[in-house]
């Protein structure tokens, strides 16, 4: 797939334009090379009591920006290294996760942008409410595998056939806008509030988008269990 | 807010005489908030009330709640290499600012 830069969307943190007025944040500075002349010192072991529990899930965020496990291991090192010389600016009690991942996905914009992926070009055509429901339901449904047996459950049948695989590749599908909210809700199990922060964007475009973004995901997902690949 | 729909059918029930309950169109409104806890106690308990007499909307609601858990469980292996972790302690140690 050619590589693209992101489209902007408004009101995103990918507009380039992070906001510093947040309490809590205050990422202007932390895109600066070499930061502040004499940072106050920073105690590892508090710094990692407070970012280390949602290491894993800023890994994953990492994956879904770089597409690889190569970058996504550089782009958390910056991140993380980031976060710590700037941990001083955390204001305790505020959501570590959402500053770790606004960290991240500022750092991805600045500094690895011209990797950046666009999701796929997807038609919003057929969008229903329980796509993958309704299709395993449909009386004679033969997809997923085909097996007679499996049709007399077919809920069972797509769960297990589920693998980590096909969900990276459905979530990978979704144009970039739906895909953080999706991520973040459906995946790293963020309020939609979190959400909100980390994305910089109203808790009701959350809910719109994720609305949408989880009947395209549902859509991939069925692409992908039954071999209908739409990738180039 | 949509105003939960009295169901005249289930008054003759007795003890759900005085029940509200949503339409399935309202309740399948409350889908994703459903699913992501973000409903308040008293929408939530108004899903559920709706969920226990409709049986179509129960199937669906339990077939998307095991989804989002069963994605969700499968993606959490997906965890930072253990060298890389030790890598970054290590770094916290000596890369001090």
């Amino acid at each position: 797939m050619a590589e693209l830069e992101l489209q902007p969307t408004p009101g995103q943190l990918f507009n380039g334009q992070p906001n510093t007025g947040q309490p809590g944040f205050g990422l202007s500075s932390i895109l600066e090379e070499d930061g502040p002349a004499s940072p106050p010192p920073t105690n590892p072991d508090l710094f990692e009591s407070e970012m280390n529990p949602h290491l894993d899930a800023l890994y994953r965020n990492g994956l879904r920006l770089t597409g690889n496990a190569n970058d996504a291991e550089d782009l958390l090192q910056d991140t993380y290294l980031r976060a710590y010389r700037f941990f001083y600016q955390y204001q305790p009690g505020t959501n570590a996760k959402a500053w770790l991942f606004r960290i991240m996905n500022t750092v991805f914009l600045n500094d690895y942008r011209r990797k950046s992926r666009q999701g796929e070009t997807v038609s919003y055509d057929g969008l229903e409410d329980f796509f993958l429901y309704n299709r395993l339901t449909e009386d004679g449904v033969t997809g997923v595998g085909g097996d007679r047996s499996e049709t007399e459950n077919p809920e069972k049948a797509v769960l297990e056939k589920l693998d980590i695989e096909t969900i990276q590749r459905a979530i990978e599908a979704l144009p970039i806008e739906f895909r953080d909210t999706v991520a973040l809700a459906t995946l790293e199990e963020m309020s939609y509030q979190e959400i909100a922060e980390t994305l910089e964007i109203p808790v009701g475009t959350v809910r719109s988008r994720l609305s949408r973004g989880r009947k395209l995901l549902q859509r991939a997902l069925w692409e992908y269990l039954n071999g209908e690949e739409t990738r180039g | 807010m949509d105003e939960p729909t009295k169901l005249d059918g289930w008054k003759k029930a007795g003890e759900c005489a005085s029940a509200d309950f949503y339409s399935c169109e309202a309740a399948i409104r409350r889908l994703n908030e459903y699913l992501d806890h973000e409903l308040t106690e008293a929408d939530r308990i108004t899903v559920l009330k709706h969920l226990e007499f409709c049986r179509p909307c129960m199937s669906r609601f339990t077939f998307e709640q095991t989804l989002v858990i069963s994605i969700r469980q499968k993606i959490s292996a997906l965890c930072v290499p253990q060298n890389l972790k030790e890598k970054l302690h290590s770094l916290l140690r000596h890369d001090k600012p």
